[in-house]
């Protein structure tokens, strides 16, 4: 018996919840920093992980199976590929650095770090799970520590984006239990095996295909979130505090792109297919109608959220493009270009509502208009804001640019996408127009005397948002590791949808 | 019809609940003002003995006299439910009713009649025992229902439940004459005989299902027979609302069951689409209905009315699968809604002469009681459906049937009307969690004993059944015991 490394990845925050729940609530300090140390052990398994994982091959690994209920043939069945292991990797980084970023919470300390730990434990499931059963208790498990999140430390609005986040999200998962149970005894034999459905994708009728990929398109799409399904994002992410937002936008998101590629792709090949180009259209939208309103925003934090909506366009367009070309190799472009704007958006974004998170603690606002002249103040502060601004925009040297530029390589390779191609670069363009925009609004021009007293980001701060500097630009230096890592996946994927 | 030898051993259960029920009403006049919860500890005591006889007879299947009294899984599975949701029920009471300034040793033996009453809906599928255990377990719900006899809510409510509660056993008692007029038996399980023979669907038959329906509909509190419920429930003592909402409703639900999915099983394809109606109405009118309640027993009352239209969903799918899976449902709904009742007969009984069950009561008790905040919250998440609590497990277990016989329309609406349900069970986790507590905060006592007992044992259930039902249930699904 090998080391359950998933295992204890999931179970270690848990357990860190029930420690810190015990622990006084007068010791504020002890209960940060035992949170932090709880958390760094998954980030570590994560690492281990990441090294141990043989990419050469797109077979489930580290895999744990034991019988649940077996009656119901349900299995607590874990395992990762190439898909989960960055996911993974980024859900183990991202929650240790908001823990860090969360030092600043006064009020009610012990719960906000006991929900924050139960929220790791859940998104790492989820990553992890391999069983339906399992992956949507999970699924929703998370929902309920990021409801008291929002709605207890949050903004002014808390309450309404809270039960908006939570009604909207609950909508799309109860789709997708519905989805579940059809596929569940459509199947035969009975199994809600993920691997076994995956095998028995091709088998299932079409029309019961397009129903079942209707159903888990509601769940996903809103999680994306993809245009329509998106406008609990801003209401969610204005209200959040900080550390949330980063979780929102570097994890949550990804759950819903990381759903269509682990359950809609592989299990129903022929409503993937039928679905593709309306698909790809709404991606386009969403990169066009993201951008254009993140140009509109007067609210740092929102400005942020939109284009959360409008890069995760780029997500979508580039897991539309996927076919199997005349020699048989199958096309991956687009989709590895989807799962690198998976990554690095959970990177750059995390960055950015971390740096508005900074800031808003020292000058209590968000609005664009009414700083100027940040850089003659606050020096470093604003280089590491235009760093991340600039890899938001898709620089060349960073992670942004590497998956915009595969996405619009993938979906151009595709007689079918081209048209639409051409028109999503002009949302390249309009992020550039919105990001340079607050840049020289926020940074330069004539400084507002107003904030005279801002004081400069401090360590902690710097500590925090150091990792995700390095890997924006690593990964946009030398890209080779991430995409190695999930290419004989990928290839997996595109053959088993074109069945 | 030949009684021959009586079983005394499969009668264990349900006579020694009577037995004690008996000798608690002896006791009550020896004991003092004072003294009286003695009633409750004698009454839970004698509980668990019938629990442990329960649970001797699990696997057996039997029957005595004369095939009127039936012992097989369904009948065992809901006498677990009662005796548990009994048990529940006398622990939150005995300090409740002291607190409450209401301390009547009566309490106990109508509480034990009451679910004797239950024992023997679910162990007979003779519709003239069956209406027996109906009178005995409602005539004790009625005087328990106006129980806190100064309270004007009170004695509404137990008036109101018993005008109507006759009102709807005179359809039950004409439905059976019909049913017995066409199969010349008492017997549902000679329905199916009936067909055999060559019986069709004839008008009379049909007649008497569709007054059965109307009578036992108006126990489980179904659309449209459910205008008594929300005052019923706001009315009765907080304790007897937990009870209310468990066992009569599982016994009604066991006594529907038993006679719909498998003695009428011949006319599911008439009824189903019957059945499709009332419980999509009653599913979305309790929903609909909850959200703009401002009392907490109010808005659990309508939110009871929709759980029943989820288990509906079982009649209209009518396999055996499915009635099982209602009977876990039930099992889930019991633990956790008692559950539920136990944090608001705590918070309730903050006041002696008041009622304290408005929502905004609620407010900020994440901060002043996180503890119960908590617990409510764990049962609400329950209610609602979420994994990993029994009220998932039991949504799932039940919708798997559902749409493994086809009827996907039905379960997306119930899915629908579960995330309806969600925002007003959220609102009392809002205001617990955050809303500031008010001005005059209230001033919840300490939490007795028997109180944490329960809690925990509520609590336990809740994520047991959640986490691992393997040991509780038999996914194969729970088989009856008939003569036929």
């Amino acid at each position: 018996m090998d080391f359950p490394i998933l295992s204890v990845m999931i179970f270690t925050p848990l357990i860190g919840m029930l420690i810190v729940m015990l622990m006084n609530k007068e010791k504020t300090e002890l209960i940060k920093y035992t949170s932090v140390a709880v958390s760094i052990i998954p980030l570590i398994l994560s690492v281990m992980l990441w090294f141990g994982y043989d990419s050469s091959t797109a077979a489930m690994q580290f895999t744990e199976r034991y019988e649940w209920i077996p009656t119901l043939s349900i299995q607590y069945f874990l395992g990762v590929d190439g898909l989960s292991v960055p996911m993974l990797f980024l859900t183990a980084l991202l929650s240790t650095i908001s823990l860090i970023v969360s030092f600043h919470i006064k009020i009610r300390v012990k719960e906000y770090f006991a929900f924050f730990l139960l929220l790791e434990a859940g998104m790492i499931g989820v990553f992890a799970a391999l069983d339906f059963f399992l992956f949507y208790v999970f699924w929703e498990v998370m929902l309920v520590p990021m409801y008291f999140l929002i709605g207890i430390w949050g903004g002014p609005r808390k309450e309404y984006a809270a039960i908006k986040f939570f009604l909207y999200t609950l909508f799309g998962s109860i789709f997708m239990l519905v989805g579940i149970l059809i596929l569940y005894l459509n199947s035969s034999p009975h199994t809600l095996d993920m691997m076994e459905l995956i095998a028995q994708g091709n088998q299932f009728a079409h029309s019961l295909q397009i129903l079942v990929w209707v159903f888990f398109f509601l769940a996903f799409a809103i999680k994306v979130p993809i245009f329509p399904f998106h406008t609990w994002l801003p209401d969610a992410h204005v209200e959040a505090p900080t550390a949330v937002s980063i979780i929102l936008a570097g994890v949550l998101l990804k759950m819903g792109t990381y759903g269509f590629l682990r359950i809609s792709y592989p299990m129903l090949p022929h409503g993937t297919q039928y679905f593709a180009y309306p698909f790809a259209i709404l991606g386009v939208i969403g990169i066009i109608y993201g951008a254009l309103v993140s140009m509109a925003q007067k609210d740092l934090k929102k400005l942020v959220a939109y284009s959360s909506v409008s890069h995760m366009g780029y997500c979508v367009l580039g897991m539309a493009v996927f076919f199997i070309n005349s020699n048989g190799q199958p096309h991956t472009t687009g989709l590895a270009g989807c799962i690198f704007q998976m990554f690095s958006h959970g990177l750059i974004t995390g960055a950015l509502f971390l740096l508005v998170g900074v800031l808003y603690d020292r000058a209590h606002t968000r609005e664009i208009a009414a700083f100027g002249g940040l850089g003659a103040k606050l020096p470093l502060y604003t280089a590491l804001m235009t760093v991340f601004a600039m890899a938001s925009l898709g620089l060349p040297g960073m992670s942004g640019f590497v998956a915009e530029f595969m996405v619009f390589v993938g979906a151009f390779a595709s007689p079918t996408y081209q048209v639409m191609t051409g028109i999503a670069v002009i949302g390249v363009v309009l992020t550039a127009a919105y990001i340079l925009r607050m840049v020289q609004k926020m940074f330069l021009g004539e400084f507002n005397v107003k904030w005279a007293g801002l004081t400069e980001i401090n360590g902690r701060e710097i500590l925090a948002v150091a990792p995700l500097l390095i890997l924006t630009i690593a990964l946009g230096v030398y890209p080779k590791p991430l995409v190695t890592m999930i290419s004989a996946t990928l290839e997996n994927i595109v053959f088993m949808v074109s069945r | 019809m030949q009684f021959g030898n009586v079983d005394w051993w499969l009668l264990a259960p349900s006579l020694s609940v009577c037995i004690v029920a008996l000798l608690a009403m002896l006791l009550e006049p020896f004991l003092s003002e004072k003294k009286q919860e003695i009633v409750g500890h004698f009454s839970w005591i004698g509980l668990i003995v019938a629990l442990y006889f329960a649970s001797q007879q699990i696997g057996v299947k039997s029957s005595t006299f004369g095939g009127m009294f039936l012992a097989d899984d369904f009948s065992q599975f809901f006498n677990l439910i009662f005796i548990l949701g009994a048990i529940l029920t006398i622990f939150m009471s005995i300090d409740y009713l002291k607190k409450k300034d209401n301390n009547h040793g009566e309490f106990y033996p109508l509480i034990l009649f009451s679910t004797d009453g239950m024992m023997v809906m679910a162990s007979t599928s003779n519709l003239l025992v069956m209406f027996l255990g109906l009178e005995i377990m409602s005539v004790a719900l009625y005087v328990l229902a106006g129980f806190a006899r100064t309270q004007l809510r009170s004695t509404e409510a137990s008036i109101k439940y018993f005008l109507l509660g006759a009102f709807a056993t005179g359809f039950t008692v004409f439905g059976i004459a019909f049913i017995y007029g066409t199969t010349g038996s008492f017997e549902a399980m000679d329905v199916v005989k009936h067909f055999q023979q060559g019986g069709g669907v004839d008008s009379f038959l049909l007649i008497g299902a569709a007054l059965l329906i109307v009578g036992l509909g108006f126990k489980i509190a179904a659309v449209p027979f459910h205008m008594w419920a929300a005052d019923a429930y706001e009315g009765a003592p907080a304790p007897v609302t937990g009870f209310m909402s468990a066992g009569p409703k599982a016994a009604a639900f066991a006594a529907l069951l038993r006679i719909f999915s498998f003695g009428f099983q011949d006319m599911q394809a008439v009824l189903e689409p019957l059945f499709w109606i009332l419980a999509v109405l009653t599913m979305t009118v309790g929903n609909i209905m909850a959200i703009r309640q401002n009392n907490i027993k109010r808005m659990l009352a309508f939110s009871s009315i929709a759980h029943a239209g989820y288990i509906m969903i079982a009649l209209v799918v009518g396999t055996a699968e499915s009635a099982s899976a209602a009977a876990l449902y039930l099992l889930c709904y019991a633990v956790t809604n008692l559950g539920a009742f136990m944090i608001i007969s705590q918070i309730d009984a903050s006041s002696a002469h008041e009622e304290v069950t408005s929502i905004d009561n609620y407010s900020g008790l994440g901060r002043t009681k996180p503890l119960l905040a908590i617990l409510l919250t764990v049962f609400l998440i329950s209610l609602a459906g979420f994994p990993p609590t029994a009220g998932f497990m039991g949504k799932f277990v039940l919708f798997k049937s559902a749409v493994i016989d086809g009827h996907y329309a039905i379960v997306i609406l119930a899915v629908m009307n579960s995330l309806v349900s969600v925002y007003y069970y959220l609102r009392v986790v809002v205001k617990m969690f955050m809303s500031d507590p008010e001005a005059k905060p209230v001033l919840v006592p300490a939490l007795p004993a028997f109180l944490v007992i329960a809690l925990l044992v509520a609590v336990i259930a809740v994520f047991a059944i959640g986490i691992y039902p393997q040991r509780w249930y038999p996914f194969d699904g729970l088989t009856i015991f008939s003569l036929n």
